[in-house]
């Protein structure tokens, strides 16, 4: 396991129980609750990348099963079999200002700045909004 | 085994432990693996409401002291080395029939509470030390090997006499002294990036007389390369040559008996695992991406680690034209602390191709400019580098470590850099050694 996400992985799973590990590409896959009627399903999986250089880098974007559909409008979303996820979706979510720079804030203490935590808590922010 | 120590963090440890002379004083040392040897992750010195007195009038450390910093060392997933001093010993310092008689014991509680981890003992005074490692059978000899610039070295650390010569040396000699010279020519050196400033950078080093050098870049020769990189030719144009197999031959033609190793890219396990072993390591990278990396190895195996940055903005009205050396010490503030690590950039620039990909189709993904350059502007920077490097290792003045340079108001502009306690980037890595994971970064494809 990416060794800063080691670090964090007890906070993880207090929140995110069913969250898992996996390699190829490194990533955690977990499930969140959907706001009714928004989107096909009432829970969906969600994976999050975890990039190479983590924390210092941030996540960017998040993955959702292929299927999963949001009422009215398309999701804004591309097919990641190109990222080593066939059968995912690659979700258009980025953590950035109105100038375009980005807002990811890492510290080495992964409680004082931005953590994998919090991302999620973005991600799931951005799903209830209708993915705005 | 060595053990590696910043040279800054030793001098506090030794003054520190050595405040409640001609009392004793202890520590303990947490440690990691790297390549063999050991660095330092942490120290804790014990004040002297810690220590209390033994059976046989030595100090010990209390239990509750010693059992609390354990398991502090234990959740970390460190190794120990225990110090201790003995103040009045001076330069023949040794470890006692006593202590030897303690360690023995002492091995075994630690086999039982730091199971499969480094075990060693450091005995210190003003001007000199002892240090055993336990093999898991026996014990053996403990080098402590501060590494900084020279100017932070304990005497006991520079090696005294010097070695002969080459004649080809002599007008350097004569600036750098004999002792200079023989530091200069000891090091290993690895070169990431070979363009334009990378390659003067290997052209002079091989000059000064570095004894080995690891080059690093996938790239290959094209004639936009011709009017900026040393050493070149049109016909490595032709030949599609690679940078590296120009930078070899630009040492061999100096000094035809260097080892110059290439590894092509370096998000490979073999350019990594090189870099572990050299004694300093110089960046000439055009990408935040490759200076990430090099930040984190470098805090984690306590490697020296100069980046050369060069920039051309016309586009302003005030044309921007210079470039800035950043040189993180061991111990001491890394590029980010420095600020000069765009996270945003190094995680475009560490993406994969397809990621990339689907971000520029979603129009998230930054336009990879070609940028201006100028051969004059590198060497100006890659001068003012070398400098830096022969102060770290001559002594020759203090390092000046972070500094930028105008062109166009042709000055140079001093940084004042302190490392941050909460950095992202030398936080986590610094002492970690080959525990912090640098293989991450590893492409299959690379």
């Amino acid at each position: 396991m990416h060794p800063r996400l080691a670090e964090e992985w007890q906070d993880i799973v207090s929140i995110y129980p069913d969250a898992n590990c996996l390699a190829s590409p490194e990533r955690v896959e977990l499930s969140v609750s959907l706001t009714p009627g928004q989107y096909s399903l009432a829970r969906t999986q969600v994976a999050i990348i975890v990039p190479p250089g983590y924390r210092a880098t941030g996540p960017d974007g998040f993955l959702v099963p292929v299927g999963l559909q949001m009422t009215g409008s398309p999701l804004p979303a591309s097919d990641a079999a190109s990222v080593g996820m066939p059968g995912w979706l690659l979700v258009s979510f980025h953590l950035i200002d109105a100038t375009g720079q980005s807002t990811w804030r890492a510290t080495a203490d992964p409680k004082r700045g931005d953590n994998f935590v919090g991302y999620m808590a973005s991600v799931e922010s951005f799903l209830a909004r209708g993915c705005v | 085994m060595e053990l590696r120590i910043p040279a800054l963090q030793l001098a506090q440890l030794t003054d520190q432990l050595l405040e409640s002379s001609p009392d004793e004083g202890a520590a303990f040392l947490s440690v990691r693996p790297s390549g063999g040897d050991l660095v330092l992750r942490s120290a804790r010195v014990f004040d002297r409401t810690e220590l209390e007195d033994g059976e046989y009038g030595e100090l010990a450390l209390s239990e509750r002291a010693q059992i609390e910093e354990l398991g502090r060392i234990k959740r970390g997933g460190h190794g120990l080395i225990e110090v201790h001093t003995h103040p009045l010993s001076g330069r023949t310092v040794q470890f006692s029939s006593f202590d030897d008689e303690q360690l023995r014991k002492f091995v075994r509680y630690i086999g039982h509470k730091l199971p499969g981890r480094s075990f060693g003992a450091l005995v210190l005074s003003a001007e000199g030390y002892d240090g055993r490692t336990w093999t898991g059978e026996a014990f053996e000899k403990l080098t402590l090997r501060p590494v900084g610039e020279k100017v932070l070295l304990p005497k006991w650390a520079v090696p005294s006499g010097s070695s002969a010569i080459h004649p080809r040396f002599d007008r350097q000699v004569r600036a750098l002294g004999h002792e200079g010279q023989n530091s200069v020519s000891a090091l290993r050196v690895g070169v990431v990036g070979l363009g334009g400033t990378g390659s003067q950078v290997v052209q002079q080093l091989a000059h000064l007389g570095v004894r080995e050098f690891v080059v690093i870049d996938p790239d290959r020769v094209d004639q936009t390369n011709l009017p900026r990189l040393a050493g070149a030719t049109w016909w490595d144009v032709l030949l599609h040559r690679k940078k590296s197999f120009v930078a070899r031959r630009q040492v061999r033609r100096v000094r035809h008996n260097v080892k110059v190793s290439v590894a092509g890219n370096l998000r490979s396990e073999a350019a990594l695992r090189a870099l572990t072993g050299v004694d300093l390591i110089v960046g000439s990278v055009d990408n935040d991406g490759a200076r990430l990396i090099l930040a984190e190895l470098a805090a984690a195996h306590f490697i020296p680690y100069l980046d050369i940055g060069v920039g051309i903005d016309r586009e302003e009205s005030q044309p921007e034209i210079g470039g800035r050396v950043a040189f993180s010490v061991p111990g001491g503030p890394c590029l980010a602390c420095a600020d000069e690590l765009d996270f945003a950039e190094a995680a475009e620039d560490l993406e994969s191709p397809a990621q990339r990909t689907i971000r520029m189709q979603r129009g998230y993904a930054r336009d990879r400019t070609v940028e201006p350059a100028l051969m004059p502007l590198n060497t100006v920077l890659v001068g003012l580098a070398m400098v830096e490097i022969l102060a770290y290792f001559t002594g020759v003045r203090p390092v000046a470590p972070f500094f930028r340079y105008d062109l166009v108001l042709n000055r140079i502009r001093i940084q004042n850099v302190t490392r941050s306690d909460d950095c992202a980037v030398c936080g986590p890595a610094l002492g970690m050694g080959d525990d912090h994971g640098i293989e991450r970064y590893v492409l299959s494809e690379a």
